[in-house]
């Protein structure tokens, strides 16, 4: 499989009045064409941080280091004009709250159709009729195209989201959190339609879909990486990773699911400012020996694709 | 224990407050001693209006709520009060529960002052002790809110729903906004305590997940009425309506092996007043008794 | 945490250090100025500044620098305690209204929209007239219509605050609508009607000023700015220094409010700027 985006020893810190905040350490990362990587983590994890970073949508007082490689293209050394022209054409993200992201003055279709002009230079007539289809892709009638955002539900928004996403035909997307906040029922329509996009797209469209749902996790992904701390503990095939999770963290984290047995792991998750030395994970964790708090274990490898940053993993 | 009888409530809106909605319509349950019933609807059902019934503070248009067989809406101030120490409600958001100015001890000692309960190390010893019984400790006192992580807020405002020796607890949806493993260690000590302290509950979600582990009965709401209600057991083994049916048809569970019922088509409904079954635009079944009128519950 | 923000709020530590100069000036008056404001030398009269009287004498030789010390006293009291009782009314119509809503509520505010109606200086014109020129008379002038603004941003800030999480489950804990106002509801609003009294403030000075200027505020011989620049009048084109001095001090004081109020809006709530504009 060829690889859409390269990840490498990606660290991004903030400076706050309180310290230097780690919001990711050393990240690597590979996403191959075709597929949904899942990036789990929970609040404070980092997860979110690195989907800004590929877009480099991050707030300016942060300090990033590393490299991101979208397919020939170092996107961190790229100016902020080439970056405009990835933005939305080749790599596009749908965000977490869809509500904030529309413009409440304008019709869903114009909104759709104005995306549609720039990028495809199209007559306004030939753009909302582009916009129309679209809309029918994401699973809305038509007449939708003439509603203001304010007049769709929760779901429908997401769906607009997702809608003006796929304008331009971009073959890389970032999903934050995208079923977060949704009923359940509609959860499973944006899930499904995420679904469809990446599987009718010919093995061309890949995604980041950053969750911190692992149910969503297991239904749409086909490899995950969890994140905890900043840190990516252990990458796989997805369906691996759910039968045999191999760091302590992804077994709590599966355990802690109601579905899985409602088993919490203790503690709290570290503040990113004041990490500790060695696994992050140490002072939760019950298999943890002298040596876990003297430095950070490296990846180890557990078959085929299956690695897991742990020493007694 | 508890009992909701007829419980309604419309919000009038509009020029001359001429349109009508009804966001509860007619809602009727029990609860026993010690037993968990979970609400469970869609944003919008009407399950957070009927809590907050339930607790007193929205008064319904029509209907009762009846505690140890006395209505709380006919409550004198004197046995209002009292009866606020003998019902507690834990909310959603656990960030804006607390007065974001003051420590957290103080708003933990809270109601104990108000109800002239609090003398020194007495209100103190039983401070400490709960919170140790949610798993923090004294260090956290003397926070603010907006130092403290979701989790920790949402253990303080457990503490301090549990502070007045309550029998009856309102959660409406406490993990909602919470991380996997957060929601995890909430619900376990809420099942700890509610066990120790024979709590009995009325527990609001849109979560089928979390209704399954904690609910010993659930009611399923749909557009402000009642679709079904019945042992937890029978309702995940046996869903009778075709609402509730669709619901556990949709539910993501998280096994990458399982089949995905996904389902990317959208379905649309009016939010219009109509006569008959409020899910009829969904449903499966429909035939023309389902427009005419509107089903009522059955054993 | 406010202590770092602090230093860097130059144009705070400027009003805040020009206020208190004025303050400490109009409390000292009888150490500070040279002069009796009040006794007449005629001999002496419209002196240039300089030489014994710093700014000057004016049309009945009195020293101007000794009236302006002694008209801070009342030109800043007066505006003081016209905000004051503007706060207070406003405060608790505001918190009655917004808290407990319904019909009081509709009343209150229909009424405040009455009266926002009218121009300030116009409607004190009117009740002065009404009443008579006196410093009483010129109090309920300014109060008459003053509370309204303090009454509608407080049922604003109430009305936000009691929908309010917090609020609401200490409604549901058990405690009293008094005690939740008391306790929970005024200590919130408290630093937005700080910075709304101190902005107000200014324009106080300014009113107070204008209505003595006009006449109908404190009574000539008494020392105030606004008097004196009504007295000094006639001599505009002849000897301006008697009338720039009381102009600049009235200018001073409300910038100095003005600076405080802005620079305590930054320091207590960024929130506040988008509530409180003036």
């Amino acid at each position: 499989m060829e690889s859409v985006l390269k990840i490498k020893d990606l660290s991004v810190n903030f400076n706050s009045k309180d310290g230097i905040v780690k919001a990711a350490n050393n990240l690597n990362l590979t996403i191959y064409s075709g597929e949904i990587l899942g990036l789990i983590g929970e609040t404070g994890s980092g997860k979110t941080v690195l989907g800004q970073a590929i877009i480099k949508i991050l707030p300016q007082t942060a300090r990033v280091t590393g490299e991101i490689w979208y397919g020939n293209r170092n996107i961190l050394a790229l100016g902020e004009e080439e970056m405009n022209k990835i933005r939305g054409k080749e790599i596009a993200l749908i965000f977490q709250n869809p509500s904030s992201s529309l413009n409440p003055s304008l019709k869903i279709g114009e909104q759709i159709a104005e995306t549609v002009q720039k990028h495809q230079g199209l007559n306004k007539k030939e753009a909302w009729e582009k916009a129309e289809a679209i809309l029918s892709q994401v699973g809305m009638p038509p007449r939708f195209a003439h509603y203001y955002p304010h007049q769709y539900s929760g779901g429908m928004r997401q769906r607009a989201m997702v809608a003006i996403c796929l304008a331009c035909q971009p073959l890389f997307y970032i999903a934050d959190e995208p079923t977060r906040g949704l009923d359940v029922t509609v959860q499973n329509q944006i899930a499904g339609l995420l679904n469809s996009i990446i599987k009718n797209g010919k093995g061309q469209r890949s995604m980041l879909l950053i969750t911190h749902d692992i149910s969503v996790a297991a239904a749409l992904t086909d490899s995950m990486a969890i994140m905890y701390a900043g840190e990516i503990v252990e990458y796989g095939p997805t369906r691996e990773v759910f039968k045999n999770p191999l760091h302590p963290y992804s077994k709590g984290l599966l355990n802690s699911h109601p579905a899985k047995g409602l088993k919490p792991i203790k503690g709290f998750s570290p503040s990113l400012i004041n990490l500790p030395e060695g696994c992050k994970f140490f002072s939760r964790c019950s298999r943890a020996e002298k040596d876990c708090q003297k430095e950070v274990p490296m990846f180890g490898r557990k078959g085929g694709k299956h690695i897991v940053r742990c020493f007694y993993a | 224990m508890l009992e909701a009888v007829n419980l309604s409530k419309s919000f009038y809106y509009g020029l001359f407050q001429r349109n009508k909605n009804d966001a509860v319509k007619n809602v009727s349950f029990k609860i026993k001693k010690g037993e968990t019933l979970c609400l469970l609807g869609e944003s919008g059902c009407g399950k957070t209006t009927a809590g907050m019934m339930i607790a007193g503070l929205i008064k319904p248009t029509s209907g009762m709520v009846l505690y140890r067989k006395e209505n709380i809406f006919k409550y004198r101030p004197k046995e209002l009060k009292k009866f606020r120490t003998r019902l507690q409600i834990i909310f959603q958001d656990p960030d804006t529960v607390l007065n974001p100015r003051w420590i957290i001890e103080k708003s933990l000692s809270e109601p104990l002052r108000i109800h002239g309960l609090a003398n020194g190390k007495e209100s103190r010893d039983r401070i400490m002790e709960l919170i140790e019984t949610v798993g923090l400790s004294h260090e956290h006192l003397n926070r603010y809110p907006f130092e403290l992580s979701g989790g920790q807020l949402q253990r303080i405002i457990l503490a301090r729903a549990l502070l007045l020796k309550p029998d009856f607890i309102v959660a409406d949806e406490p993990t909602s906004s919470l991380d996997v493993s957060v929601q995890a260690q909430i619900l376990t000590i809420f099942k700890e305590l509610q066990k120790k302290f024979q709590l009995s509950c009325l527990f609001i979600t849109h979560d089928l997940h979390v209704a399954r582990c904690i609910a010993d009965r659930i009611a399923v709401m749909y557009k402000g009425t009642m679709l079904e209600e019945g042992n937890a057991e029978d309702i995940f083994s046996n869903p009778v309506h075709p609402y509730t049916r669709g619901l556990l048809d949709s539910l993501i569970i998280p096994d990458p092996e399982a089949v995905h019922p996904l389902d990317s088509n959208i379905p649309i409904t009016s939010d219009r007043n109509y006569t008959g079954c409020k899910y009829k635009e969904l449903c499966d079944y429909r035939e023309q008794i389902c427009e005419e009128k509107e089903p009522v519950l059955k054993k | 945490m406010s202590k770092k923000i602090f230093p860097k709020n130059r144009l705070l530590i400027f009003g805040l250090f020009l206020l208190t100069l004025l303050i400490m000036v109009s409390l000292l008056a009888s150490y500070v100025a040279p002069f009796d404001p009040n006794y007449v030398e005629v001999e002496n009269r419209l002196n240039r500044p300089g030489g014994k009287n710093i700014l000057g004498t004016d049309g009945y030789g009195r020293d101007i620098f000794s009236r302006i010390v002694f008209g801070a006293r009342f030109s800043l009291s007066l505006a003081v305690l016209v905000v004051l009782i503007n706060l207070c009314i406003g405060v608790f119509i505001g918190t009655a209204s917004g808290f407990f809503g319904g019909a009081v509520d509709e009343l209150t505010m229909r009424l405040v929209d009455i009266l926002l109606a009218f121009p300030n200086i116009i409607f004190a014109l009117l009740v002065i007239g009404i009443l008579g020129p006196s410093i009483p008379n010129l109090v309920f002038a300014l109060v008459a219509l003053g509370w309204t603004n303090y009454a509608r941003i407080t049922r604003g800030l109430v009305l936000s605050l009691k929908e309010q999480d917090f609020i609401i489950s200490i409604k549901a804990i058990g405690g009293g609508d008094f005690y939740i106002i008391t306790r929970h509801v005024i200590p919130s609003i408290i630093p937005f009607l700080v910075v709304l009294a101190t902005l107000n403030m200014g324009h106080m000075i300014m009113s107070i000023a204008a209505l003595s200027f006009l006449g109908l505020g404190v009574q000539i011989p008494t020392p105030e700015w606004g008097s004196m620049l009504s007295e000094g009048k006639q001599f505009i084109f002849t000897h301006p220094h008697v009338i720039i001095s009381p102009g600049l001090a009235i200018i001073i004081a409300v910038f100095a409010f003005n600076l405080l109020g802005d620079g305590l809006r930054d320091v207590l709530d960024p929130r506040t700027k988008e509530i409180i504009k003036t």
